[in-house]
């Protein structure tokens, strides 16, 4: 979060705009590293976990967990950016 | 730089989110920090196969530990000294239960509610208020005295700790995740904590409150008739006509004037958790030498109750199963001995009326003196809430678990205790059982295996053994109080000095017996004995059926192979139907019946009395028999205020068999009076009643293996974390005790000779991380009644076939 407060505020050029790369660079990130955990695990523990969270028994789960999670992730990044961003003198 | 309206409003809506996504909401984990690939539940994902090598520098080994993993993932550790050894076996046992044993003990030690919150908190202050506390200081104490003892302990923790210090938050396993808190250090008395969990599980049945409520409404004739002090049909464990050879040191008088009265919906006695083992003479096997098996029947959970490993270092060898947490090896083997355990589930816990003096609860009452009451001020954090205090007032009994007005409302791990009343309980004593077990891993002979138990004081088991010089044997053995006959069946009173226990039953004059003439020992929970062992043990025992069947079927094994025992291990077949079956049958009024009554009333007939998963005659008789108690005693045992429990199924069976015009079988409760049949046709039909509404058309949806359902759920009941329900067999009153979640936890079969050989698995996997495939990899073959082979690993000789994957540990000095 705090990386994308003080890019959003030195680089980003629009609100709209600071928010997308903010959350499309954690986006991304965190589902490559999803990715990189869960595939050699075959989604086992994925799949629990979406149990866990009262969804039904499924190989499919993981899909759900994934993006869940990266657009959770992608939100507090874009919001940061957005936040820093906000702080430019000029707009 | 600028500050407006927007700015700060992103800001503080960024803040906000990031707040709400780290904090945990009720049950719900913080989602941030959870979901979070760098940090959240994604690290605890496994890959299939770990990396064949690895070497980790530990600070406080002395030397080196070498630990191999085979295809099972289960550890041999190679040490060079007794501290290292125990270290590692720490050390990797943490690295695999870290969650497991952090949780048991917390349960044991009342210490929930810091995690989980207020729903806790009765339990806590039950667990507390029984004297788990009480009894682990005790223990702690104790063993502490023992340097040899104290060195195991300290070096178990050592290692723990030393796995715990490597340990960043993305690291913690993932349930510390999902509740939202950390791992905390390990401490020797945890240990002993998990061992008192066991005394709670095996050894804390109390049915006194309930019998003397039975005793206040129906007197002492019926009382003894309907629970007897020893049963119909029994196959004691030490064999019948055995001679004792010891002096008893004295039989103590029952009190006069006896018969404690008390002021006070039935409690269908739900059989308890039991066990079976056995172990065969040479001259009864294909190889010449004994084989020993071994099942313990538990509560079963993921993570697993149990967990294999093999302990190798100068003057041990032992391979077997242990409990995470305590050092050691519970029930295993080595090259030249094999034990295993099962619960004997004598009277060790005692009701103690207590007389105060007045309404402060200063002093109470013993004799014709006042002594002091210690008032115990427990402290219970409890998560989100203030911390809570609760007073607990001891006496020399032990501590008055409930008195007016503190027994919780809906909670029903209480309903047997009675208010007012002081706990004499085995498990207050101090004790170095871990003792027992470091002797019997190093045993070689039988002489080593007696020896090894006299220290053990709870919970009592019937320890069984066999050696490779062609040695049997089965002691039940634990700290047997010394008592009248009868004391303890009842509520006892805390005033009067002759209540009291009187000592122990000296270790040697426990009951046991080696090589007997018949070729083999086994025990399944019912009496140790028959009527002539001088000293009182108990009134009642599990039922003789597993027992029977199990000295049935080894009584004609000859040249006994590894297969014969896992049949037996397997066996669904069911004395208990054997013995009522026919006895129903005869009596139910067929003209009474309609076509689906009658269609399953064939099955039945044509059954073969085995609990096998494809049959539905099983599901039939187990819901009839268990109604037809009910509907035998429930309508003279049921009275909300005051609690009873009903009569053995033993006393059961011999009202059915031999009795025709018995009072109990009409029911109270209407104006008719029921006969022996009408209870029996009204109970069947109700039963195929049920089955019909529940199970819909009798097809394979009423076979035994769905109707039974078993499963495994997680040890804090995590969705997702269990197992889904299991096809398989068994039942309480057959030898493959499966139920709907207790079973055999553990399954061994041990072949001793030159080379000794081994065959067991459990319903789990080594690991407790549900993230890895080891997790319950092994519950799919036990449901199949199969078992591993064994790895027993030779000291400098690894099986390179076998081994997986080594972790070397070495000294970071």
């Amino acid at each position: 979060m705090p990386v994308c407060l003080i890019g959003g505020f030195f680089f980003s050029k629009s609100g709209k705009q600071a928010f997308w790369s903010g959350f499309s660079s954690i986006f991304m990130l965190w589902v490559i590293k999803m990715l990189t955990l869960s595939l050699p695990n075959e989604h086992l523990l994925a799949n629990r976990i979406g149990q866990v969270f009262m969804l039904p028994e499924s190989n499919n789960n993981w899909i759900i967990l994934l993006l869940a999670g990266a657009v959770i992730g992608g939100l507090v990044g874009g919001l940061s950016c957005l936040t820093g961003n906000s702080f430019q003198k000029t707009k | 730089m600028k500050f407006n309206l927007s700015s700060f409003f992103y800001l503080s809506i960024t803040l906000l989110l990031v707040f709400a996504l780290n904090k945990k909401l009720g049950s719900i984990p913080p989602l941030g920090k959870f979901l979070d690939p760098f940090n959240g539940f994604w690290q605890q994902a496994e890959p299939r196969n770990a990396t064949t090598e690895n070497t980790l520098q530990i600070e406080g080994l002395k030397g080196k530990v070498s630990v191999m993993f085979d295809e099972n993932r289960v550890p041999h550790i190679d040490a060079e000294n007794d501290y290292d050894l125990y270290f590692a076996q720490g050390f990797i046992i943490a690295r695999d239960r870290l969650w497991q044993m952090d949780f048991q003990t917390r349960f044991a030690a009342g210490r929930l509610s810091e995690v989980i919150g207020e729903k806790a908190v009765d339990l806590d202050k039950y667990n507390r208020r029984m004297g788990m506390g009480f009894g682990a200081r005790n223990m702690e104490a104790f063993v502490k005295k023992d340097p040899k003892m104290k060195g195991v302990l300290d070096a178990y923790t050592h290692g723990i700790n030393a796995y715990i210090k490597t340990l960043k938050p993305k690291d913690y396993p993932i349930e510390f995740k999902l509740l939202d808190y950390a791992p905390e250090n390990w401490k020797p008395i945890n240990s002993a904590f998990l061992l008192k969990l066991m005394s709670a599980t095996l050894a804390a049945a109390s049915n006194d409150f309930y019998m003397s409520n039975a005793l206040s409404k129906f007197g002492p004739e019926v009382i003894n008739d309907l629970f007897p002090n020893y049963p119909f049909r029994e196959d004691p464990i030490i064999p019948e006509g055995t001679k004792w050879d010891f002096q008893p040191v004295g039989k103590p008088a029952v009190p006069e004037g006896l018969s404690y009265q008390t002021d006070i919906k039935l409690q269908p006695k739900e059989e308890g958790l039991g066990s079976n083992n056995w172990a065969i003479s040479g001259n009864k096997t294909s190889t010449g030498f004994p084989m020993l098996a071994n099942d313990p029947h538990l509560e079963m959970t993921l993570p697993a109750i149990w967990y294999q490993n093999q302990l190798t270092a100068p003057g041990i060898n032992v391979y077997g199963v242990t409990i995470p947490g305590s050092p050691g090896v519970i029930i295993g083997f080595n090259k030249e001995v094999a034990w295993g355990v099962t619960n004997v589930g004598s009277d060790v816990l005692d009701w103690y009326k207590i007389t105060f003096k007045d309404h402060t609860k200063r002093e109470y009452l013993v004799g014709k003196e006042w002594k002091a009451v210690k008032k115990v001020v427990e402290v219970i954090k409890v998560r989100g809430m203030k911390t809570i205090t609760d007073t607990v007032l001891y006496t020399h009994h032990g501590p008055v678990v409930y008195q007016e007005g503190e027994k919780p409302k809906s909670f029903p791990k209480s309903n047997n205790i009675p208010v007012g009343f002081a706990l004499k309980w085995i498990a207050h004593q101090p004790s170095n059982d871990i003792k027992t077990f470091y002797e019997l891993n190093r045993a070689k002979t039988y002489a080593d295996y007696r020896a090894a138990l006299i220290h053990y004081v709870a919970p009592a088991q019937n320890f069984i053994f066999a050696s490779k010089e062609n040695d049997i044997g089965i002691t039940p053995n634990g700290y047997f109080p010394l008592k009248w006959k009868g004391q303890g069946k009842f509520l006892l009173d805390g005033s009067n000095p002759s209540h009291e226990w009187k000592g122990r039953v000296p270790a040697a004059h426990n009951p046991t017996v080696k090589n007997p003439a018949r070729g083999f020992v086994s025990s399944a929970n019912q009496f140790s004995t028959d009527t002539t062992y001088p000293y009182y043990l108990h009134w009642e025992f599990t039922g003789y059926e597993r027992g029977a069947r199990i000295n049935r079927q080894l009584s004609t094994m000859e040249k006994a192979t590894v297969s014969d025992f896992q049949a037996l291990q397997n066996d669904n077949y069911s004395i208990h139907a054997e013995n009522i079956r026919d006895v129903l049958l005869k009596n139910i009024h067929q003209d009474q019946l309609n076509e689906r009554e009658l269609s399953a009333l064939d099955v039945l007939k044509k059954w073969s009395l085995r609990y096998d998963a494809r049959e539905k005659a099983p599901s039939i008789f187990e819901w009839w028999h268990k109604r037809l108690a009910i509907g035998i005693w429930e309508d003279e045992f049921s009275d909300e205020k005051n609690p009873m429990i009903m009569p053995s199924r033993d006393r059961t069976v011999e009202l059915l068999i031999s009795d025709e015009k018995a009072i109990w079988y009409d029911n109270k409760n209407t104006s008719v009076k029921e006969s022996k049949q009408d209870i029996i046709t009204q109970t069947y039909k109700a039963t195929i009643d049920s089955l019909y509404k529940i199970f819909g058309e009798m097809g394979s949806s009423w076979e035994w293996g769905h109707v039974k359902g078993t499963n495994i759920p997680h040890l804090a009941k995590i969705a997702g974390f269990g197992t889904k329900t299991l096809y398989t067999g068994g039942s309480k009153t057959a030898v493959n005790a499966i139920s709907q979640t207790t079973g055999p936890s553990w399954k061994m079969v041990v072949s001793l000779g030159p080379k000794v050989q081994a065959f067991g698995l459990f319903p789990g996997g080594e690991s407790g991380n549900p993230g890895s495939f080891y997790y319950d990899n092994m519950v799919e073959k036990w449901a199949g009644g199969k078992l591993n082979s064994l790895y027993y690993y030779e000291k400098g000789n690894p099986d390179t076939k076998r081994i997986k994957q080594t972790i070397s540990l070495i000294s970071k000095n």
